[in-house]
């Protein structure tokens, strides 16, 4: 329970492709699990119900329904909506085989996208190094 | 703007068109904006489990902006990311024996 008092001393996490890890430091040796002091291992404390809260960049939500809003139900900017009308005119001209004003929609498209401002947030300041 | 609004502009261009198809379309455009831009933040709650190092990541997960660990008071610690964790962790007992270094 006292490494859950002060969490940011102890835990610590990492991850591969599609699993997240999380680990607590050791604060003494223990030669039956192997493990010294101040080496990372899994944690064996009780279960914590909740006890991580993950925060990601996520893909947009499935629209399912013609009724489906982006914004609402996709979570998609209000910018970007009209981007999305430029893909799907990209690729119903591509499938009529109308392929330069199809590759047209879809500049439109990669242009207005990569064009959209980072969400940006909190304070800014610059890491520099005390000497 | 929703999914409707998008098909009525398609059709007045270009005819009819089938719904499930265009929805499709616009959904491959979600993913090709996701892919390009990382706007959508999205927070999970996960059990913390004695004995399990391991957690599998949501299928939606492009990438974790960070971890917290609820704490004794009931409030959530922001906790680093390990770095070197080749050096520093004995092995997963999740996988086997060995140490990882």
């Amino acid at each position: 329970m006292a490494k859950r008092d002060t969490p940011n001393t102890y835990f610590a996490w990492y991850n591969d492709d599609d699993r997240l890890a999380v680990v607590v430091r050791q604060e003494s040796s223990d030669s039956s699990k192997g493990t010294t002091s101040g080496e990372y291992d899994t944690y064996l404390d009780s279960t914590v119900s909740n006890g991580i809260q993950l925060t990601m960049h996520s893909k947009y939500e499935e629209l399912t329904e013609v009724t489906d809003d982006l914004q609402v139900d996709a979570k998609l900017d209000s910018v970007m909506h009209t981007y999305v009308l430029d893909y799907v005119k990209s690729r119903l001209l591509e499938d009529m085989g109308q392929i330069e004003a199809s590759q047209y929609f879809r500049k439109r498209f990669q242009v207005g996208v990569a064009r959209k401002p980072s969400r940006k947030s909190g304070v800014r300041v610059l890491a520099v190094p005390e000497l | 703007m929703t999914v409707k609004n998008i098909v009525d502009q398609i059709e007045s261009l270009y005819g009819r068109q089938s719904h499930i198809y265009v929805m499709q379309l616009i959904n491959d455009a979600l993913l090709d904006i996701a892919s390009e831009k990382q706007h959508y933040v999205v927070e999970e709650k996960i059990s913390l489990t004695s004995g399990k190092r391991w957690y599998d990541l949501p299928a939606d997960c492009i990438d974790i902006v960070k971890v917290e660990i609820l704490d004794s008071n009931s409030r959530y610690n922001l906790i680093p990311k390990l770095a070197d964790y080749h050096r520093l962790l004995k092995s997963d007992p999740d996988s086997g024996t060995g140490d990882v270094s």
